[in-house]
């Protein structure tokens, strides 16, 4: 099923969910038994903004999602919603809606029912139900099913039941805890396509909670990195790729090469780095430590690419793999202090430049898209985060 | 060789099948046999529960319907029906609030709570109506049928608090949060979202407690008095008196009542599902 392609009913805005609350999370701790979830989390989220809480299993996004929708009340610090405290509102009154990974729609109701359930609850006029529940079903194209069961459906049908079913009940601010984790790739990416565009012309704002970072990437506006209950860093998409502010944002958001070195010479913003494997680089980036620092270079495959000959900002390698994966090869090369480094290169028709085996140098593109951190260091626990 | 091991394999297999089979037939003749023995004592035109019946009559149930005759056990069979339903009432109700108040909490007085609510399943039922027979008197509580009421709900709701605690261990937690978050009260909740999707596992458990309840002996014997006679007890006292043969065309009637309501649970909740 592509929805994609399939033809939009036209947007009745006032009778919509609506819009653009923001949302601030001030000083957010929890703890399940002695398991600290979340560590004093501040967050602004704008108003009709989509942003992702991104990080492993364990980071604290689902607590933090659950401590918005009002599920848990966290032990210490206070959620507001379009600027309103809610700390003691019960989830019935937060206007917060939610997708969960598994939909759960209400097994013994229908379609119609399910989507009715939110406007009828909030005691809406039986006609005024009717109206939504036909709208929201349009909306997501999934009208000429209003009288199956949930059962009955497949798992992206399922999908936009429930979020027809959310959208029905208005909410001030839409919560999805790893929607798309069920479904398969072109689905998900249809789905994907389509909240992004519901969210947008609903202005509603929307926090996504996904361990995906390609779906962080690709959907949100703002990405929020979450490591053990702590904030790593919030940034736009491209700020977070190019810039990591950590070792964890730089290495759980896409691939990248950890590269040891130290410091070799600070000037502006450009840092010249001496890489263990031999050969210096000046990469566009700060520096973490003082002249002489052991650091890590973090360079992002498509960062660098193979070359002839040696050279200015040239390593020496010897390629071990090289793996064509759709529009891009992937390089395994096997740098001089035995370290392996990924280098992502464009496919192209000529057929392989290189062989497994042969030598080769390695071009690092170090004018953006680097990064440098400290070596073997605890990062810094108090670090401040800020949105 | 490669084939004799495959024939010596086969032939495991086969024994094995064999054995298991023979042991199933075992089961169900001692399962259904007595069941049908006693079927077709009951329609017997003999005046002695002998078996095989010299010939076929409708006497005994005849015997048994006449509400002259039969007072006695017409009696008891009103008073065993009123104390299941009635018991099948409250112990449903007590086992759905106790199944409700536990389903989601972990502490160690709820898991000893859920444990306590289950051990009238394996505690011996003739202890526990010794005492409460000691007990009653004790407290001057007189009134047999009550007292029979309140045994029954004892000895039976495990049953039925386990039925409801498993569809309620089933309810999916996202279920009652998304019917939360779509605006709906806790009550509204139960009533919309819980209440239907645990009902058949209600229903079950009602129905076994009502069955429990029905064939219950050792709660019944010791706290009837002679106006409360059940049905079971009345059966076994005719049995010692005069070997009557209408106990035959009781245990008919029993036997065809539970099987109309086992057809109509598997119709509407699915039972054998759930006794699994």
């Amino acid at each position: 099923m592509n929805v994609l392609h399939a033809p939009r009913p036209a947007l009745e805005g006032a009778a919509l969910s609506g819009t653009g609350h923001a949302v601030t999370l001030t000083g957010i701790t929890h703890r399940y038994g002695g398991f600290v979830a979340v560590r004093d989390v501040s967050l602004e989220v704008a108003g009709g903004s989509l942003v992702a809480f991104l990080g492993p299993s364990g980071c604290g996004k689902s607590t933090l999602l659950r401590a918005i929708a009002g599920f848990i009340r966290p032990q210490a610090g206070s959620i507001a919603i379009g600027g309103e405290v809610v700390d003691d509102v019960r989830p019935n009154r937060r206007g917060v809606g939610i997708v969960f990974q598994n939909y759960a729609l209400f097994p013994h109701l229908s379609v119609a029912e399910n989507v009715a359930y939110g406007p009828q609850a909030q005691g809406v006029p039986r006609a005024q139900v009717r109206a939504l529940v036909e709208e929201n079903l349009r909306l997501v194209q999934m009208a000429d099913y209003a009288k199956r069961l949930p059962r009955e459906l497949s798992g992206g049908q399922q999908q936009r039941v429930a979020l027809a079913r959310v959208l029905a009940a208005r909410p001030r601010i839409l919560l999805l805890d790893e929607p798309f984790g069920a479904l398969d790739k072109n689905l998900r990416f249809d789905m994907q396509i389509e909240i992004k565009r519901l969210q947008r012309e609903l202005n509603l704002t929307t926090i996504l909670v996904t361990h995906d970072q390609e779906e962080a990437m690709s959907m949100a506006e703002r990405i929020v990195v979450l490591n053990q209950g702590r904030i790593e860093q919030v940034g736009a998409p491209s700020d977070v790729y190019d810039r990591p502010a950590t070792l964890f944002a730089g290495t759980f958001i896409g691939s990248t090469n950890l590269l040891p070195a130290r410091i070799a010479a600070i000037s502006g913003a450009t840092t010249r780095v001496r890489l263990a494997a031999g050969g210096e680089v000046d990469a566009v980036a700060p520096a973490p430590l003082g002249i002489g620092g052991r650091v890590l270079l973090s360079v992002r495959p498509e960062r660098m690419r193979l070359v002839d000959g040696p050279g200015r900002g040239r390593v020496a390698a010897r390629l071990d793999v090289s793996m064509p994966l759709g529009a891009t090869v992937v390089h395994e090369v096997i740098l001089a202090d035995g370290l392996r480094a990924k280098v992502s290169e464009p496919r192209t028709h000529d057929g392989p430049a290189h062989r497994p085996g042969d030598p080769v140098h390695v071009e690092l593109r170090l004018e953006s898209g680097a990064a440098i951190f400290p070596d073997g260091l605890v990062e810094d626990p108090e670090q401040e985060n800020q949105a | 060789m490669a084939d004799g091991a495959r024939r010596g394999l086969d032939l495991d297999l086969w024994s094995y099948r064999i054995l298991l089979g023979l042991l199933g037939m075992l089961a169900l003749v001692i399962m259904v046999g007595p069941v049908l023995i006693v079927l077709a004592i009951s329609f017997t035109a003999d005046s002695s529960m002998r078996f095989p019946p010299s010939g076929f009559s409708l006497r005994w149930y005849e015997a048994l319907f006449d509400p002259v005759r039969s007072s006695q056990i017409h009696r008891a069979a009103i008073n065993t029906v009123q104390v299941g339903l009635w018991a099948t009432a409250i112990g449903t109700l007590l086992a759905l609030l106790a199944a409700l108040a536990l389903a989601r909490a972990r502490g160690v007085a709820a898991r000893s709570a859920d444990t306590l609510f289950v051990t009238p399943l394996m505690l011996p039922q003739i202890s526990f109506a010794v005492a409460a027979l000691v007990f009653f008197s004790m407290i001057g509580f007189e009134a047999a049928k009550p007292a029979i009421v309140i045994g029954h709900v004892v000895v039976c709701v495990p049953l039925v608090y386990k039925t409801i605690s498993a569809s309620l261990s089933q309810l999916d937690p996202a279920l009652i949060e998304s019917s939360a978050s779509l605006g709906a009260s806790r009550l509204r909740t139960f009533r919309r979202i819980t209440l239907p999707i645990i009902l058949p596992g209600i229903g079950a458990g009602a129905f076994l407690l009502f069955m429990a309840s029905k064939d219950n002996v050792a709660v019944s014997l010791f706290l009837s008095d002679a106006r409360t006679n059940m049905l079971p007890i009345r059966m076994w006292q005719m049995l010692e008196g005069t070997l009557d043969v209408r106990v035959a065309a009781v245990s008919g009637v029993l036997i065809l009542a539970t099987l109309v309501l086992m057809l109509a649970m598997e119709r509407f909740v699915r039972i054998s599902d759930r006794l699994r």
